[in-house]
């Protein structure tokens, strides 16, 4: 065997160096939107299998979801601990996973595993303002923004979609490439829609329907 | 209401008490919610007058302390038992002034998943209104039926019946009242809500009036149709809008609207502004106009 196709047989088998990611997202007017859910989807790779011990949390405490907006990869195990002392009736419509928890107890957790990608959405039907938002990715490279806007991902070399997504706003995806360990920026603008959530009020809602 | 019904409403009260304090008294306390609000109002033609140079205008106070403790019997059957506290303060007529505390039990029937989901709510409630003037101090019953839906998460809108009956020492202040009320809820964003309501009532109410007006009324010189009715009416010197003033209860007809702008301060706290008019009209075709405005605060514990 020739010594330069030997040297590439090699290096075809070595993993790839990992590449720094950063992404800013912001506004139309310019302010940083926090939550958002980037995600880097390789395009020529094959995407690394979830660990079998993944597991995340989303919990209800003081009549809330811990998190407004979750981001898992597909074939993770979320869990449903119920912190309050009320009782819970956890459900989601969404398409990649229906379920309901009805009658969810104080100190009880189920779990439920969402192998599915795509946007879960999950309310409690007695406590109508509780929302959260599950997002199942199919790739293991993926973060959520902070309150700058700004998200970190460290992913190995190569091409891959960008996925830009927030409960008020998405970003069409795009094409991009990571060079070995050199770092990437992108900037991400969402047009949000007005925040439409239940309001929980004052007085007569905090105790049903 | 009979004595046995209400004592049937406030055993199923105390019944939920007594089931809700078998947990934790920790967890018991935490789902219990309190909330307090005070309230003030600009009221025109408080004291219920037909005769327009006559009608008492007034500025009314009322501060209202209430709990409520929920409690889930199935995946979509809510229980609420709830108390409350309320005392209405007239600075200008004293004799207006009352109190009143009672209970109330709704059962809340949910159909389906989601805020979008329609909401049935039967509820019975009584309470003990201790007015200053005596004749009008009785309990009060009262019993309702409310279908709401949110038609999109920030707009509510329900249908209600309810029925009230006051039985007061004196008959003068006896109620027996049915209304129906459609309502609208829109919660423009996270501060800013708007509230609409219509209702239309049926059955008894009180109005005043001065002695020299109603002694006329009596005597046949408003004519014989008004002559004949109110001496129909039970009525009596009561004095709580001025010397000399008389109560008489009325059947009629009442159509309310109102309109109330909310402001949240926090998930805990809200500032209201009201406005509301009422057209009286009672069997015999005199009426009786009011309209108020308010401002209220409220916090949720």
């Amino acid at each position: 065997m020739k010594p330069t196709l030997f040297l590439l047989l090699v290096a075809a088998t070595l993993p790839a160096r990992a590449a720094d990611f950063t992404c800013t997202v912001s506004s139309t007017k310019g302010e940083p939107v926090a939550d958002a859910v980037v995600s880097l989807v390789p395009l020529d790779a094959p995407v690394p299998p979830v660990p079998a011990d993944a597991q995340v949390e989303i919990a209800q405490q003081g009549q809330e979801f811990t998190s407004y907006v979750t981001v898992v990869q597909a074939g993770t195990k979320v869990v449903f601990p119920n912190r309050d002392t009320v009782q819970h009736h956890v459900y989601s419509l969404s398409k990649p996973k229906k379920f309901e928890l009805p009658l969810y107890n104080p100190g009880k957790a189920e779990s439920i595993v969402f192998d599915v990608p795509g946007l879960v959405t999950i309310g409690c039907n007695i406590h109508d303002w509780m929302i959260s938002h599950l997002v199942v990715v199919p790739t293991p490279w993926f973060a959520k923004s902070d309150a700058a806007g700004a998200v970190k991902i460290t992913a190995p070399a190569g091409r891959y979609r960008l996925e830009v997504w927030h409960p008020r706003g998405t970003q069409a995806a795009k094409e991009l490439t990571l060079a070995d360990s050199a770092a990437s920026q992108e900037t991400a603008v969402l047009t949000l829609k007005p925040d439409r959530r239940v309001r929980r009020t004052v007085g007569a809602k905090s105790g049903g329907y | 209401m009979k004595p046995t019904c209400r004592l049937l409403l406030l055993s199923g009260l105390l019944a939920i008490v007594a089931q809700a304090q078998e947990g934790t008294a920790a967890g018991w306390m935490e789902n219990l919610h309190l909330t307090a609000s005070g309230s003030a109002a600009w009221v025109n033609n408080l004291s219920r007058t037909s005769y327009e140079p006559t009608r008492k205008d007034a500025t009314t106070y009322e501060f209202k302390l209430g709990g409520s403790q929920p409690r889930q019997l199935a995946s979509s059957l809510l229980l609420v038992a709830s108390g409350e506290i309320t005392t209405l303060s007239v600075p200008d007529f004293d004799l207006a002034d009352n109190l009143r505390a009672g209970g109330r039990l709704a059962l809340q029937k949910k159909f389906g998943l989601g805020p979008l989901a329609p909401v049935l709510q039967v509820s019975a409630g009584t309470s003990y209104k201790s007015a200053r003037w005596a004749g009008d101090r009785g309990w009060t019953t009262e019993a309702g039926v409310q279908l709401a839906q949110r038609v999109l998460p920030y707009l509510r809108l329900a249908a209600s019946v309810q029925w009230l009956e006051h039985d007061a020492k004196s008959q003068v202040f006896d109620l027996n009242q049915h209304s129906y009320s459609l309502e609208a809820n829109w919660d423009i964003n996270e501060h800013w809500s708007l509230n609409g309501s219509v209702s239309r009532l049926d059955g008894d109410i009180v109005a005043n009036a001065a002695y020299s007006v109603w002694w006329q009324a009596l005597g046949g010189g408003l004519g014989p149709t008004v002559q004949k009715y109110y001496n129909a009416r039970p009525w009596a010197e009561t004095g709580i809008y001025g010397p000399e003033w008389v109560s008489y209860n009325v059947e009629a007809k009442v159509d309310l609207w109102s309109v109330t702008l909310a402001y949240a301060l926090s998930t805990h706290t809200s500032v209201e502004l009201r406005k509301s008019a009422a057209r009286v009209v009672n069997h015999i075709g005199i009426s009786y106009p009011t309209d108020s405005w308010g401002l209220s605060l409220s916090h949720r514990f």
